[in-house]
């Protein structure tokens, strides 16, 4: 094989670097502007890139007030009940109409193929939710989108794609359904149970309009409510909302800080599935 | 009618997939009546105005000019007898700009407030942005509240008020408003924007009448010699060439930051407020050779470089920090960021002095402004029997209590010693826990008739901010279009309008010619506009 010329070896290196530098800029201008006065934020335009001053203020204001600390413990809350939730019915739908002679499984899947294509809307699911009485509570967070057909198909597919001999001899030895789907299936479903995991619990933790419409009671409000509400509420002040002796609206340093906030849990949670990200990603979409 | 600015705050998809479901299942709630566009609101009795006796103003308010207080007063006054609630509940859903508050159970404030009101005030408060996807939801799931703001995103708002929420009149028309002294307080000109479909369906929310016309930066006008903030310049002639004399590129120092709209210029060209009736007949504001003059200035003014580089795709934000960072000597925002500007001008740099810009005809003399900030949105009530009707008029007349008042101060600061104390000059000062617990957003279900206060100003403040309504309410130009109804308005209104805005946008950046302007009316007219003029038209002729 040949070896790449030094001129190869800079353009990559060069392009890498931009890319890199690309990326990597809006996050570390998010984190400044959150270690930064207001002052020097003002100073710089609006974003800051290394804080000359740097204060853990806007931290202080944002985690002391109890509204972010709390909305950040339903976000984990939902997250992990709801990931947990889907996972497990997605799971065991997947694994079964992914059997043969499951009676009814054509239709079934079929409905599933539907809802991918058409959804009801928002007001019938609204009116759905406010029927079985989920109205207010953070079941309404879960329960409406607890399957989805895009990763029901995905796992259905992998499964189909695993020998059926393996299936069959456990069979010949007495295992169930049930057994065979925890022995077998499972420990072979790693790699797209985690990136199904993942893209649940990332739903999950984004969750935005569904809790703006069917949470009332701020005290069950999750972050990213509580995010849009800080981020976006120095636009409409100008327009007729200061008014006297009103509190005035947290400055940029707050806002970035809510924003780390939000971003750190699943930064921390993506490394540990990471390694199975790239394979995961592509079980289902070729078969054999 | 709440002005168009709060689109603005739509969201996107969402508040449209909403919007048009939610359409038809409204339109079959209301009468029908109202079928072909226009409505008429003329003759409607509107509330008497009794002022408050309230404490002493340093600077008495005069017709739609309210009163200016240096410091807090130090007695004040009682607006509401007994308890309004009597052990009852009252519900409500409003919106907030603000960090949202503890929880009712987790409030001192709001326990306070409860205390005082005798019962229990349930409030759903939902972020200012998303108000109108949840209050469509919210109307289509049929769970409305006993009180529910209202801003923009119904298309059929008569039938929705028919159908749903009181008329008012049966209880505030005329005299009966004495009942209820905290509503018969707020100016008559509010309550003239909250009839609909002829009859007076909702509570204002009511701000200072007018926007403004923006700000100035005294610090940089000094240099040049000009102490008068009312007198920056004798005609528009001369402004320019005072601008151009502001900018300093190699100081990053510009005259102006452009701004989202044309205001101040169309102040300056005396462009009427949005319509100009005459005879009968309406001319729409873009249609005026005024406005076309607006706009060629501020072309002009563009292409000598007097505006900061890249300001056009500013957000508010990016705005407000180029004027405050000293970037620009004027900007256009509206006046109740007066307070906002003054406080934070002042900690950037010792010599920064805004001060409300006062608008000059471009020909010497005086120059307009427009009645543009009448009300922030508006409160319907839900329909209910008499005793619950009044029972809800009773909590709005106490959340609308007016500044000098013991409830204001409850809503406003809190209990003393507790949620805030007094500086030295009186006035007071939130701790902690007030910041944190009164963020609750009482005065957007009702709101309290305007003063000019702000407790960190001072004297100089309440000068500056009395003084410039009192110079901008007497040249504020009125809608005539104001309690008039057009449905295409509402619906398509500013889709209609967006190509023109689109083609302003571009003049005034030097990527189109005024010469434009006229085509574009031509196609302004023939999408809708004139369909809008008709529908007006027959509103305000009664037809």
């Amino acid at each position: 094989m040949e070896r790449p010329t030094w001129y190869g070896l800079t353009l990559k290196f060069l392009a890498l670097a931009f890319i890199v530098l690309a990326v990597a800029y809006p996050f570390v201008s998010v984190v400044a502007t959150s270690l930064s006065t207001d002052r020097e934020i003002v100073a710089n335009g609006g974003l800051v890139i290394w804080p000359t001053e740097p204060t853990l203020d806007a931290y202080r204001v944002i985690l002391a007030g109890g509204d972010v600390t709390r909305a950040l413990v339903n976000s984990l809350f939902v997250a992990s009940i709801g990931t947990v939730a889907s996972v497990c019915a997605t799971v065991m739908m997947a694994y079964g109409l992914s059997r043969r002679g499951v009676t009814g499984g054509r239709f079934i899947l079929m409905i599933a193929l539907f809802s991918m294509l058409f959804g009801a809307g928002i007001i019938p699911n609204f009116l759905l939710v406010k029927e079985l009485g989920l109205y207010n509570t953070f079941a309404a967070l879960i329960l409406p989108g607890l399957i989805s057909a895009f990763n029901f198909i995905v796992l259905r597919s992998f499964f189909m794609g695993l020998p059926t001999e393996l299936m069959d001899s456990a069979k010949v030895d007495g295992a169930g359904d049930l057994r065979i789907l925890l022995r077998i299936v499972l420990p072979l479903s790693k790699a797209p149970i985690a990136v199904v995991s993942l893209f649940y619990a990332v739903g999950y933790w984004n969750a935005f309009f569904n809790a703006l419409l069917y949470l009332d009671d701020t005290e069950k409000w999750t972050l990213p409510l509580i995010l849009r509400l800080y981020v976006l509420q120095g636009q409409p002040m100008a327009q007729g909302e200061a008014f006297a002796g009103d509190v005035p609206p947290p400055q940029l340093a707050i806002q970035m800080a809510v924003v780390v906030v939000a971003l750190v849990p699943i930064l921390l949670v993506y490394p540990f599935l990471q390694r199975f990200f790239t394979k995961g990603v592509l079980s289902g979409a070729i078969k054999g | 009618m709440p002005a168009s600015r709060r689109d603005l705050l739509r969201t996107g998809l969402g508040v449209a997939a909403v919007g048009a479901l939610g359409t038809p299942l409204l339109a079959a709630c209301g009468g029908g009546d109202d079928e072909g566009g226009g409505s008429s609101n003329a003759s409607v009795t509107m509330p008497d105005y009794i002022p408050f006796a309230g404490p002493t103003p340093d600077l008495p308010g005069s017709g739609d000019v309210p009163p200016g207080y240096y410091s807090y007063p130090k007695s004040l006054v009682r607006s509401v007898s007994g308890t309004p609630l009597a052990g009852g509940t009252v519900t409500a859903t409003t919106m907030t700009f603000l960090p949202i508050p503890p929880p009712r159970g987790e409030n001192g404030a709001w326990a306070e407030v409860e205390k005082r009101l005798g019962g229990t005030l349930d409030l759903t408060i939902v972020p200012a942005s998303d108000y109108d996807a949840k209050f469509n939801t919210t109307v289509a799931g049929g769970e409305l509240p006993d009180m529910v703001l209202y801003s923009a995103g119904l298309n059929n708002v008569p039938q929705f008020a028919e159908a749903t929420c009181v008329d008012l009149g049966e209880y505030l028309a005329g005299d009966k408003v004495a009942e209820f002294k905290n509503l018969a307080a707020i100016p008559t000109v509010a309550w003239q924007n909250c009839v609909i479909g002829g009859k007076l369906y909702a509570l204002p929310i009511c701000r200072n009448i007018t926007g403004g016309s923006g700000f100035v930066n005294m610090r940089f006008f000094k240099e040049l010699g000009i102490e008068d903030h009312t007198k920056l310049a004798a005609n528009a002639d001369e402004f320019f060439e005072v601008a151009k004399k502001l900018t300093n590129p190699d100081k990053d120092r510009y005259a102006l930051i452009k701004f989202a709209s044309t205001t101040p210029f169309a102040h300056m060209f005396r462009v009427p407020n949005n319509w100009r009736l005459e005879g009968g007949k309406l001319v729409a504001a873009r249609e005026t050779p005024e406005y076309k003059e607006a706009i060629a200035y501020i072309r002009k003014l563009h292409d000598a470089g007097v505006f900061y580089p890249g300001s056009e795709g500013f957000t508010n934000v990016q705005r407000g920090n180029a004027f405050t960072a000293g970037q620009a000597a004027m900007i256009y925002d509206g006046l109740p960021a007066f307070p906002g500007h003054w406080t934070n001008m002042r900690k950037q740099h010792p010599d920064n002095d805004p001060r409300p810009f006062i608008p000059f005809g471009h020909d010497g003399g005086e120059g307009v402004c427009w009645q543009d900030n009448i009300m922030l949105a508006y409160t319907f009530v839900k329909k209910a029997d008499k005793d619950k009707v009044k029972e809800v008029l009773r909590v709005a007349d106490f959340l609308a209590a007016p500044f000098g008042s013991e409830e204001y101060e409850l809503l406003k600061y809190g209990v003393e010693g507790t949620h805030f104390t007094k500086d030295a000059d009186g006035n007071p000062v939130s701790n902690d826990l007030g910041t944190r617990e009164l963020t609750v957003p009482w005065d957007k279900l009702a709101a309290n008739p305007p003063v000019v206060y702000n407790a960190g100003g001072g004297k100089e403040y309440t000068d500056y901010a009395h003084s410039a309504l009192a110079s901008l309410l007497p040249i504020a130009l009125p809608d005539p279009t104001v309690g008039y109804r057009s449905e295409t308005q509402d619906k398509d209104g500013t889709k209609i309008a967006q190509p023109f805005s689109d083609l302003v946008k571009d003049i005034v950046n030097g990527r189109a010619e005024v010469s434009e302007i006229d085509a574009a009316l031509d196609e302004w007219r023939a999408a809708g506009g004139d369909k809008i003029r008709g529908e007006y038209e027959n509103a305000i002729a009664g037809k």
